[in-house]
């Protein structure tokens, strides 16, 4: 056992001495071998002793406040097992605003039925419930697309967690709004589109962080096939980015080719 | 030794209790979405976090902050909780420890750090000034357990996990080969897993 290659990286996977993507990986050998999920249960529990040996440091009574108050705009996720299939309920729970989200159990529960009974795209439970926040923060609901929704839950779920959040909106030229949501402690940001243009064959959205002096840096592609789309941006934020959309050939560009259809300022 | 630290996170100071609740039958609660139920697993249990986040952060601003983080993503997740896959105690300073390395991570100016402040301090981070003796006696064993690893493998399971270095940035520290930081830090940990009797 020692010698297999899969186990190296236990130990730097419970210190957390591995980088984001790293951290994936090794989570997909875990699914498939028990064995290594044994030794990385134990090694989480020795590295919980080392986390016990640290001095307590008693935080000040505005944090708890702080976090009580937050308590019932934030939504609590169904168990992972939870039935959850599809959505392409966007235009469905738009017709009836209030199933839209009330961050309450009841809400969810209703919104998870209605998924359930329009299978289209399969999506994670995580998925399902970023979703309803999402939903709290711009209004609407939005449709979480291609392969990558879990990963895009997830940092989702932290950017809308996050302590400095923000969002700003603006209207796309070519029609339709974008919301921007990020937090510059996370230097991450989640583009949330509403009624954008379905681009033709051969062309694809392309986001872009602008920074300071204007210079563009690829922050991802992205497509619109329904009401609502959104993106994480790839790269990091940095404080004062501006981010914009252009139209670009299939597969993206280095620099933008077009005029921006919509930016949205930060600062 | 499960049991042995789910116990330990408590404060000591909950014997007029007549009837103690555990964190984890507390977390079964928040799961419910029981505020006054996660009021109180805060309070048992938010000074542990804060020492670990501001031990990673050394800012106790931003500590706050991130602590702030850690126990939304509690009270949202609890639900995923499975008592099965450890306890609650575990599932907390871990998912603590995770989010203190990602704001690192994502903190340029901190990832900037200089790695040879990191490593010189390291030597005089671990001591405790802390007046429980519960808390000294685990910082007395965990400590011991500690010199009983090799100099590279204490130094890199240090700088990992109470400095937030990741393992290239340890092997840049160390002037080691990434391969070998990975071989240390399991190695330590496997050796440190013994001393100390955690099984599962």
């Amino acid at each position: 056992m020692a010698n297999n290659r899969n186990f190296a990286g236990s130990g730097s996977y419970v210190l957390g001495a591995m980088d984001a993507d790293e951290r994936e990986e090794f989570e997909g050998l875990l699914a498939d071998s028990a064995e290594l999920r044994s030794e990385v249960t134990e090694l989480t529990d020795t590295a919980v002793l080392l986390g016990m040996a640290v001095d307590p440091v008693d935080p000040s009574p505005a944090l708890k406040q702080n976090i009580m108050a937050r308590l019932s705009q934030t939504p609590q996720l169904p168990r992972e097992d939870a039935p959850v299939r599809a959505l392409r309920a966007v235009p469905a729970l738009e017709e009836e605003p209030d199933a839209l989200p009330g961050s309450t159990g009841a809400a969810l529960s209703k919104a998870r039925t209605r998924w359930y009974t329009r299978p289209a795209v399969a999506i994670t439970a995580a998925a399902a419930a970023v979703l309803l926040i999402v939903g709290g923060i711009v209004g609407t609901n939005v449709a979480i697309q291609g392969a990558n929704s879990s990963q895009q839950a997830d940092a989702l779920a932290a950017i809308t967690t996050a302590s400095d959040v923000q969002r700003a909106q603006a209207s796309v030229s070519t029609g339709g709004t974008a919301t921007l949501v990020w937090s510059l402690h996370l230097k991450k940001s989640v583009l949330i589109g509403k009624g954008l243009k379905t681009l033709p064959a051969g062309k694809t959205y392309e986001l872009w962080y602008i920074n300071s002096a204007g210079t563009p840096t690829p922050a991802g592609l992205f497509e619109s096939k329904g009401a609502s789309t959104l993106q994480v941006l790839s790269g990091t934020m940095t404080k004062g980015d501006t981010v914009g959309v252009t139209v670009e050939p299939a597969g993206g560009s280095k620099a933008p080719t077009t005029k921006p259809i919509v930016a949205i300022a930060s600062a | 030794m499960l049991r042995l630290v789910s116990s330990d996170l408590e404060k000591d100071t909950d014997r007029d209790n007549p009837v103690p609740v555990s964190l984890n039958d507390l977390l079964g609660l928040v799961a419910e979405g029981d505020q006054a139920a996660f009021g109180e697993l805060y309070d048992r249990s938010s000074s542990r976090v804060l020492g670990l986040v501001r031990r990673l952060l050394k800012d106790h601003a931003q500590s706050e902050e991130v602590t702030q983080e850690i126990f939304l993503e509690v009270w949202q997740n609890a639900k995923r909780y499975d008592p099965a896959r450890g306890s609650a105690t575990t599932w907390i300073l871990t998912m603590a420890h995770r989010r203190a390395v990602d704001r690192i991570r994502s903190s340029q100016s901190t990832r900037d750090r200089d790695t040879k402040i990191g490593l010189r301090d390291m030597d005089t981070e671990y001591d405790s000034v802390s007046e429980s003796v519960e808390i000294r006696v685990e910082h007395e064993r965990v400590g011991q357990a500690l010199q009983r690893l090799t100099e590279l493998q204490r130094q890199a399971v240090t700088l990992s996990y109470y400095g937030g270095y990741s393992h290239s940035e340890v092997a840049e520290m160390l002037n080691v080969p990434v391969g070998t930081v990975k071989t240390r830090l399991r190695d330590g940990m496997i050796r440190l897993r013994d001393e100390l009797g955690v099984a599962s």
